[in-house]
């Protein structure tokens, strides 16, 4: 499928984008915590792959080249969400979290809290489930700072989270 | 602390992502390209005009530049003579123009000389 899109099949294409656009979105999701500009987000991100599938060198690289192009999407929004303004206040952003169930809910409220960096090294490493050389890869951040991040972002969601992780305190667990 | 993940909290992560219907994504996505695709080929088309109507008008004003050149060269009179009557009648003649055209006919006639003589 993705072979044939790469060929500029349009319907390989929008079977692909159906077959992907849930993780995906889920993964925007986690990210800003807002479902409706997790699909904006989304919406970009599978552009940016139809304009550029023809640049893939092999399909199975496809699953890492999509994260990458997810990942590019986000930092470009926060970067241009920083020369608006000042960052950092996802927390407020409850509108249309309705329709989401309460964990979700509760963890994008959690992830909130964390720094962006934070925020961006944990949910690749637990949504994605991406080591922590991938992640250093694909955000361009030394891999010391990496583990850092996902330290003390997991340390902080433990914390945040106690109710659905048997109430451990932070630090306890990993 | 280790590496390894926390199993707990990557459950919880697991439990949040949402089987999500893709049908609205698709079409907003696939009405983007279009979109995209349009504005493409309009800049494209709208370069390409300019491109014409640019080199058009180079191209038209180097013209009449160049007309403009040659028939100031060709009328250049050869020899000052005024502004009289002979003046008048030499004046087919008394041009690089009209230089021009008797070197031609001489040279004509020259090759036909030549040629005859060969044949």
């Amino acid at each position: 499928m993705v072979g044939l899109a790469r060929r500029g099949d349009r319907e390989a294409f929008e079977e692909l984008l159906r077959r992907r656009q849930s993780p995906v979105r889920n993964l925007m999701r986690r990210f800003c915590g807002d479902p409706a500009l997790a699909d904006d987000l989304a919406q970009q991100v599978f552009l940016k792959v139809w304009l550029n599938l023809r640049k893939l060198r092999r399909s199975e690289a496809f699953s890492a080249w999509l994260k990458q192009i997810a990942v590019s999407v986000w930092l470009q929004y926060l970067r241009k969400k920083d020369a608006l303004r000042g960052a950092g206040e996802l927390a407020g952003t409850e509108r249309a979290q309705a329709a989401m169930n309460g964990i979700a809910m509760d963890l994008d409220h959690a992830l909130a809290q964390l720094s962006d960096r934070e925020r961006l090294c944990v949910v690749l490493s637990y949504n994605e489930g991406m080591s922590h050389r991938e992640i250093a890869e694909v955000t361009e951040l030394p891999l010391g700072t990496v583990k850092s991040h996902i330290r003390n972002g997991a340390q902080s969601l433990q914390t945040l989270l106690a109710a659905y992780l048997g109430a451990e305190p932070a630090g306890s667990a990993g | 602390m280790s590496n390894q993940p926390d199993l707990q909290l990557q459950d919880l992560f697991a439990q949040a992502a949402e089987p999500l219907g893709g049908d609205e994504l698709c079409n907003r996505v696939m009405a983007a390209a279009r979109k995209r695709k349009w504005l493409a080929w309009s800049g494209l088309a709208a370069a390409a005009l300019l491109t014409v109507v640019v080199s058009w008008q180079l191209l038209a004003v180097s013209l009449l530049e160049f007309a403009v050149i040659i028939s100031g060269t060709l009328t250049t009179n050869l020899v000052d003579l005024g502004e009289g009557w002979l003046a008048l009648i030499l004046l087919p003649i008394n041009s690089v123009g009209g230089l021009l055209a008797i070197a031609v006919r001489a040279a004509q006639l020259i090759r036909r000389r030549m040629i005859g003589s060969f044949a």
